[in-house]
């Protein structure tokens, strides 16, 4: 479907404002429709509310799939799973939870489809990243293909950021509406700000620690000290109703405030918690504001040039930081590790051989030659193109690794030889069918201090100490507390 | 209206687009776009329209409830304003400012 210029230059850029060229753009409504533009087209550009800062949606001569025409949700109430196509957004999906007394709890802007595309996580970090609540996927692989992957190998699709196909549907565990709660916990101590946080962790029931630097909690009209938001899925925090939602809306469009104040770049590292501290130290002596997430342990540095950028960065590689929220896209395609790359570049090859899907995000391909390595055949590429799609097209992602060992049985030599690359091969290969390490369970604790933390027994009092910002005449803090007990 | 006015309406108009862009736009705010489900009747959507001038494509897309945000309102008014001194309007709207002249209401009820 051709459509008017003056509609396609919507298309051409996404929330990133990078400028790219739609040559078409189509609607599909069902899942056969998908298959058959896949089917019958190159170069594609799957796209949903197009709110990624990275440029994943930017189109390059491409044809966008417009995924928001499909919309349908559906709940079952026995197994507490909704199916719901790609096309919804998160938004959409919790209003109508909500109302039957539920809620998927990652609070984002985008689509279904988006979001697990670009494993985002939730604003409330204790809930962890989309992926942690995918039971199963529906997905049209570059081939055309309806796969169907369940939780355990959602890792295939999940954070590859459409470079391997279109999602078309999620079916995706929900939990009982929860009424959250906040309170605020300010100091000018950096010290005493990760006592606290460190404490914290150990509380059940939080599910946002929301850091922010002096600088930052003035824009946000706080007093200018060091904030932690700290938000309970339970009545627990001392600001509720109304009060919270205002309080959640200023913290989920945090960033603007830092755009209109000319803070046009952030990072998105994600750090052991260990790390935080030091990082969060550096930023203090380059002068350079911030917000944190504590529970996933992403900190977000804001940038006015591109020097201070450049230091940072730096400073991220050395404490061996990940790309925590924003996804690579086009912009940080040059920050993808080597080993990283071989990982996308064979999970690609495997369900996009024909690189048709979102070329040139993530990482570059330029041709299939790309991917030839010592234990590829001399018909590798007649066995991927000439197998027949019976082979391929299975109900489970079980199906999809049998397959794949059939592929290699018939196509590919097997060596028996150890060698260096043979190593490397299956070193990945187990990173493929095991977990994302850059993902965190819900109820796991990556904190490898909470072990030392469990010895300090949690101060009752202290928690209670945690009051909510009336006033710089109301708030106390464990300094002044101490000064009190000396005199 | 002179040159020199549409100039300077358009000047502001894209002023006031780039602004936006970069700040906050709440798609999902936006009743014609939950509704529509397309990118070209997203408030950025529309925004990106506005950007290069189709201001005329966009005039039927917004109801103006600052569903989106309150910054995008006024270039969408700037618009229209520019729509309305170029002779571009709708013929209902003509008829009602008629009657407003004649009658001091919009349905031309003589009292």
């Amino acid at each position: 479907m051709k459509n008017e210029n003056h509609d396609l230059i919507c298309y051409n850029t996404d929330r990133s404002l990078m400028s790219g060229i739609a040559t078409m753009v189509v609607f599909p409504s069902s899942i056969n429709e998908v298959k058959d533009i896949i089917f019958n087209s190159q170069n594609l550009v799957p796209r949903g509310l197009g709110e990624n800062i990275v440029g994943a949606c930017v189109p390059n001569n491409s044809v966008v799939v417009d995924m928001k025409k499909m919309n349908k949700i559906n709940f079952d109430f026995k197994t507490k799973l909704v199916q719901v196509d790609a096309g919804v957004t998160i938004k959409e999906l919790n209003e109508k939870l909500k109302s039957i007394g539920y809620e998927l709890p990652i609070i984002v802007d985008g689509t279904i489809g988006g979001g697990i595309a670009m494993n985002v996580p939730s604003l409330f970090g204790g809930y962890a990243n989309i992926k942690e609540w995918i039971e199963e996927i529906e997905f049209v692989n570059g081939r055309g293909e309806l796969v169907k992957f369940s939780r355990s190998d959602v890792g295939e699709i999940c954070g590859f950021e459409g470079t391997t196909g279109i999602i078309v549907s999620a079916k995706l565990n929900v939990i009982s509406y929860q009424e959250k709660s906040a309170s605020i916990f300010q100091s000018n101590d950096i010290e005493e700000i990760f006592l606290i946080i460190k404490r914290l962790k150990l509380e059940k029931g939080i599910v946002m620690m929301r850091l922010y630097s002096p600088y930052f909690s003035n824009l946000l009209g706080f007093p200018r000290k060091y904030h932690i938001v700290i938000v309970f899925n339970n009545s627990s925090g001392k600001i509720k109703g109304e009060a919270f939602d205002l309080l959640i809306r200023k913290v989920r469009k945090d960033h603007y405030l830092m755009y209109k104040n000319g803070y046009s770049e952030t990072e998105d590292p994600k750090l052991l918690f260990e790390k935080i501290k030091d990082f969060v130290i550096f930023l203090n002596k380059m002068a350079v504001p911030y917000s944190g997430d504590l529970n996933l342990g992403i900190i977000f540095p804001y940038f006015k040039n591109e020097i201070q950028k450049q230091e940072v960065i730096k400073m991220i590689g050395r404490l061996n930081g990940k790309p925590g929220k924003y996804g690579i896209g086009i912009k940080r395609k040059n920050r993808v590790e080597d080993l990283q790359k071989k990982i996308i570049k064979r999970v690609k090859m495997r369900h996009d051989p024909f690189l048709k899907m979102n070329v040139g995000k993530l990482i570059d391909m330029d041709s299939f030659e790309d991917f030839k390595d010592k234990n590829v055949g001399k018909n590798d590429n007649e066995g991927l193109g000439n197998v027949k799609s019976d082979n391929y097209v299975v109900s489970s992602a079980k199906g999809i690794v049998n397959s794949q060992r059939l592929l290699d049985t018939n196509d590919r030599p097997m060596n028996s030889q150890k060698t260096p690359e043979k190593d490397l091969d299956s070193f990945i290969q187990k990173m493929e069918q095991g977990e994302d390490s850059g993902n965190v369970k819900i109820g796991d604790n990556l904190d490898r201090s909470i072990s030392r933390a469990e010895e300090i027994p949690v101060d009752r009092k202290l928690m209670d100490k945690i009051l909510f910002n009336k006033g710089p005449e109301d708030n106390e803090n464990i300094g002044d507390k101490n000064e009190d007990n000396k005199n | 209206m002179t040159k020199t006015e549409e100039h300077n309406l358009k000047e502001e108009i894209r002023e006031e687009i780039k602004k936006s862009l970069r700040n906050d736009i709440d798609n999902e705010g936006c009743a014609v776009f939950r509704v529509a489900r397309k990118d070209h009747y997203s408030p950025r959507g529309k925004a990106i329209i506005l950007d290069n001038e189709y201001y005329e494509k966009i005039l039927y897309k917004c109801n103006l409830c600052k569903g989106c945000g309150d910054e995008l309102c006024s270039s969408f008014q700037k618009a229209r304003q520019v729509m309305v001194l170029k002779g571009n309007e709708m013929n209902a709207n003509k008829i009602m400012i008629e009657n407003l002249r004649k009658s001091g209401n919009v349905y031309g009820i003589q009292e």
